[in-house]
C-alpha cells in the first residue's frame, strides 16, 4: 500500500464516516445523556432507515423526500418505543430491545438480505455533481451542511423552553414535575428526537453507500456510545452547548483511528468489531478514571479551604 | 383557600393494607403558615404528596379555591403549588447552572414554548432575588449548581418555589439534611419569603421548637388524622412539653 492511497482512503474515508456518525452520535446522546436511557433500537433504526430510503427510491419516490419518509418512519418507531415505557410500563431498555427485534423483520422484507440503488435511480447526493464534477466532494459537502445544520438546529432547541424542560426531565424527574413539567411528554418527545436523528443517519448512510444490508446497523450503539464518551474525556462536561461541539471533533478523531486500524497490514474486518469493542473499553476505563480523579481534587480543594477558614 | 375534605389513603403492601390517612379534614386560610409535626409513619409526608399530587388519595377531596384538583396529576397542578424537598439535590439539578434552574421555576405550570429559556431580562430577576441571599450567587449565574454547598441549593430551591407565587407553598423537612448553622439561615430565609411574598405555607418539621416557632398555625399528626389544630394565640404560649404531652394523650386513646 502505497502513502498515496493511504492519505486518499484517509481524506475521504474518514470525513464521510464522521458525518455520518455524528449525527448518530448525537441521537444516542438524547436518548442515553438527555433521558438516561440506553436505547438499543438503534442497531435496528439505523438499517431500517437505510433500507427503507433505498426502497422508496427505488419504488421512484424522489431521493429527498424518500429521506424525508424514513426520518418520518423512525419517529414512528421512537413514538413506539418511548410508548411501550410510558404507557405499558416496560423497563426502557428492555422497551428498546423489544422495537429492535421487531424490526429486524420489516428490514428482512423490505432488503431480503441487501439493498442496493436500481440503476437509473440517483440520491441526493447527485445534486451536486454537477458543481464539484466529483461524487466525494459532493458527499463531504452536502454531509457537512447537513451536520451543520443539524448540530446548529440541536443547539438551538436545548437552549429553548421546551428544550430545557426535556434535559430536567431526565436528570431530575420530582423536580419537574413540582415545576409542571410533563415527564412522561418529555420522555415521549425525546425519544421521537432520538430516533429521528438515527434515522435521518441512517437514510443518509444508506444513500451515500448505495446500498444497505440488515447488519449495516450492528453496533451503532456502541459507536455512538463512544464518541460520546471520547468527547466527554478531551473536552471534559462543562456545558451543554460544548458537549453538542465536542461529539463532532470526537467523531472525526474516532473514525480516523478506526480507520488507521484498519489499513494497518495483515488487518482483518473479521476483527472489526472486536476492536470496536475494545476501542469503547478504552474510552470508557479513561472517562471513569477521569471523572474519580477529578472527584479527588475537588475534596481536596474542599478540605483546603476549610482549614483556611 | 384550601380544603382537603376527608382524605384516606390506603397503600397495599404485601400481604395486608396500610391505612396511612384515615379521613383527614383540614381547611387552610389564606397567608396561614402551618407547622405540621407528627411521628414517623404518622401520615404527614403522604398528606404533602397528595396535596401535591405526587399520588392521588384513595378518597376525598382536594380543593383549591373552589377548583377540585383531586384527579389532576402533580405536573397539572403545579402552578397552584411551590415544593421544597427535605434532599437539597431533589429540587435542583445539579448538571445544569443556576440560571437555568431559576429559567425552569420561573415558567413553573406554564406551557414551555420554543423561546429561549435564558434571557436578559429574566436575569434581572434572578439577581433581584439573589442578592438579599448574601451568598454571593447573583454574579454566579451560570455556574453549575452542583459546586454549591447544601445550604446554598437550598436557599436556591426555596427561590425557585416561590419566583412565581404559589397558592401553597409545601415544605417538607426542608432544613433537617442541613447542619443546625445552616439550618437556622434557612429558616429565617423561608420566613422572610413568605411574609415578604404574602405566602400560604405548609411546612413538615420534626423540630418542635421550629414548629412552635415559626408560623401561626400548628397541626400534629397521628396515626392518620390530626389530633391538634392549634391557632396564634394558643400557640404562641405553647411549649415542647405541651406538645409531648398531647402526643401521650393521643397514643392512649388510640390504645
Amino acid at each position: 500500500m502505497n502513502w498515496a492511497s493511504v492519505f486518499y482512503f484517509l481524506g475521504t474515508d474518514v470525513p464521510l464516516q464522521a458525518l455520518v456518525w455524528v449525527i448518530v452520535a448525537l441521537g444516542v446522546f438524547v436518548a442515553f445523556k438527555v433521558l438516561g436511557v440506553a436505547d438499543m433500537s438503534v442497531d435496528a433504526l439505523f438499517p431500517f432507515s437505510a433500507i427503507l430510503s433505498l426502497l422508496l427510491i427505488n419504488l421512484g419516490v424522489p431521493s429527498i423526500l424518500a429521506l424525508l419518509i424514513a426520518v418520518i418512519a423512525s419517529m414512528g418507531v421512537g413514538f413506539i418505543n418511548s410508548a411501550l415505557h410510558v404507557y405499558l410500563k416496560i423497563d426502557p431498555l428492555l422497551a428498546g430491545i423489544i422495537v429492535m427485534i421487531a424490526l429486524y423483520t420489516p428490514n428482512l422484507l423490505m432488503a431480503k438480505g441487501t439493498i442496493s440503488l436500481a440503476s437509473g435511480k440517483s440520491t441526493i447526493f447527485i445534486g451536486l455533481n454537477s458543481l464539484f464534477h466529483n461524487m466525494i466532494a459532493s458527499k463531504i459537502f452536502l454531509m457537512a451542511i447537513i451536520c451543520l445544520a443539524i448540530l446548529i438546529l440541536a443547539y438551538w432547541f436545548f437552549g429553548t423552553e421546551l428544550g430545557l424542560s426535556l434535559r430536567a426531565s431526565g436528570k431530575n424527574s420530582s423536580m419537574s414535575k413540582a415545576n409542571g413539567i410533563n415527564t412522561n411528554g418529555m420522555y415521549i418527545l425525546g425519544l421521537v428526537i432520538s430516533s429521528a436523528l438515527i434515522g435521518l443517519a441512517g437514510g443518509l448512510y444508506g444513500q451515500l453507500n448505495t446500498y444497505s444490508t440488515n447488519d449495516s446497523g450492528r453496533g451503532s450503539i456502541v459507536i455512538g456510545l463512544a464518541i460520546i464518551f471520547l468527547g466527554e474525556v478531551i473536552f471534559g462536561n462543562k456545558s451543554f452547548k460544548f458537549s453538542l461541539l465536542s461529539l463532532l471533533v470526537a467523531s472525526i478523531i474516532y473514525w480516523l483511528i478506526l480507520d488507521i486500524i484498519q489499513i494497518l497490514p495483515d488487518f482483518s474486518t473479521t476483527y472489526l468489531n472486536l476492536t470496536k469493542a475494545i476501542f469503547i473499553t478504552l474510552i470508557v476505563c479513561v472517562y471513569e478514571l477521569k471523572k474519580t480523579a477529578k472527584k479527588k481534587l475537588s475534596i481536596r480543594k474542599a478540605l483546603i479551604i476549610k482549614e483556611e477558614n | 383557600m384550601i380544603e382537603l375534605k376527608n382524605i384516606v389513603k390506603d397503600f397495599d403492601s404485601a400481604n395486608s393494607i396500610n391505612h396511612v390517612l384515615k379521613g383527614l379534614n383540614l381547611k387552610i386560610n389564606d397567608k396561614d403558615f402551618i407547622t405540621v409535626i407528627g411521628s414517623n409513619g404518622s401520615g404527614k409526608s403522604t398528606l404533602l404528596n397528595i396535596i401535591a399530587g405526587s399520588f392521588p388519595p384513595t378518597s376525598g377531596q382536594i380543593i383549591f379555591d373552589g377548583e377540585d384538583v383531586t384527579k389532576t396529576k402533580e405536573h397539572q397542578r403545579a402552578h397552584l403549588i411551590g415544593r421544597v424537598f427535605q434532599d437539597p439535590n431533589t429540587g435542583t439539578i445539579g448538571d445544569i447552572s443556576i440560571q437555568e434552574n431559576l429559567a425552569i421555576a420561573l415558567k413553573r405550570g406554564e406551557k414551555r414554548t420554543l423561546r429561549w429559556a435564558l434571557k436578559k431580562e429574566y436575569n434581572d430577576i434572578y439577581v433581584r432575588q439573589l442578592k438579599p441571599l448574601n451568598l454571593g450567587l447573583e454574579t454566579r449565574l451560570g455556574d453549575k449548581i452542583s459546586s454549591l454547598s447544601g445550604g446554598q441549593r437550598q436557599s436556591v430551591t426555596l427561590l425557585m418555589a416561590v419566583l412565581k407565587k404559589p397558592k401553597l407553598l409545601l415544605l417538607d423537612e426542608h432544613t433537617a439534611a442541613l447542619d443546625p448553622k445552616t439550618s437556622k439561615k434557612i429558616m429565617a430565609l423561608t420566613e422572610k419569603l413568605i411574609e415578604d411574598n404574602g405566602l400560604t405555607a405548609m411546612m413538615i418539621t420534626h423540630n418542635m421548637k421550629d414548629a412552635i416557632r415559626y408560623g401561626n398555625r400548628l397541626i400534629m399528626i397521628s396515626e392518620g388524622r390530626i389530633i391538634a389544630d392549634i391557632r396564634k394565640d394558643k400557640k404562641d404560649k405553647l411549649t415542647i412539653d405541651d406538645l409531648y404531652a398531647q402526643f401521650d394523650k393521643a397514643e392512649k386513646t388510640e390504645d
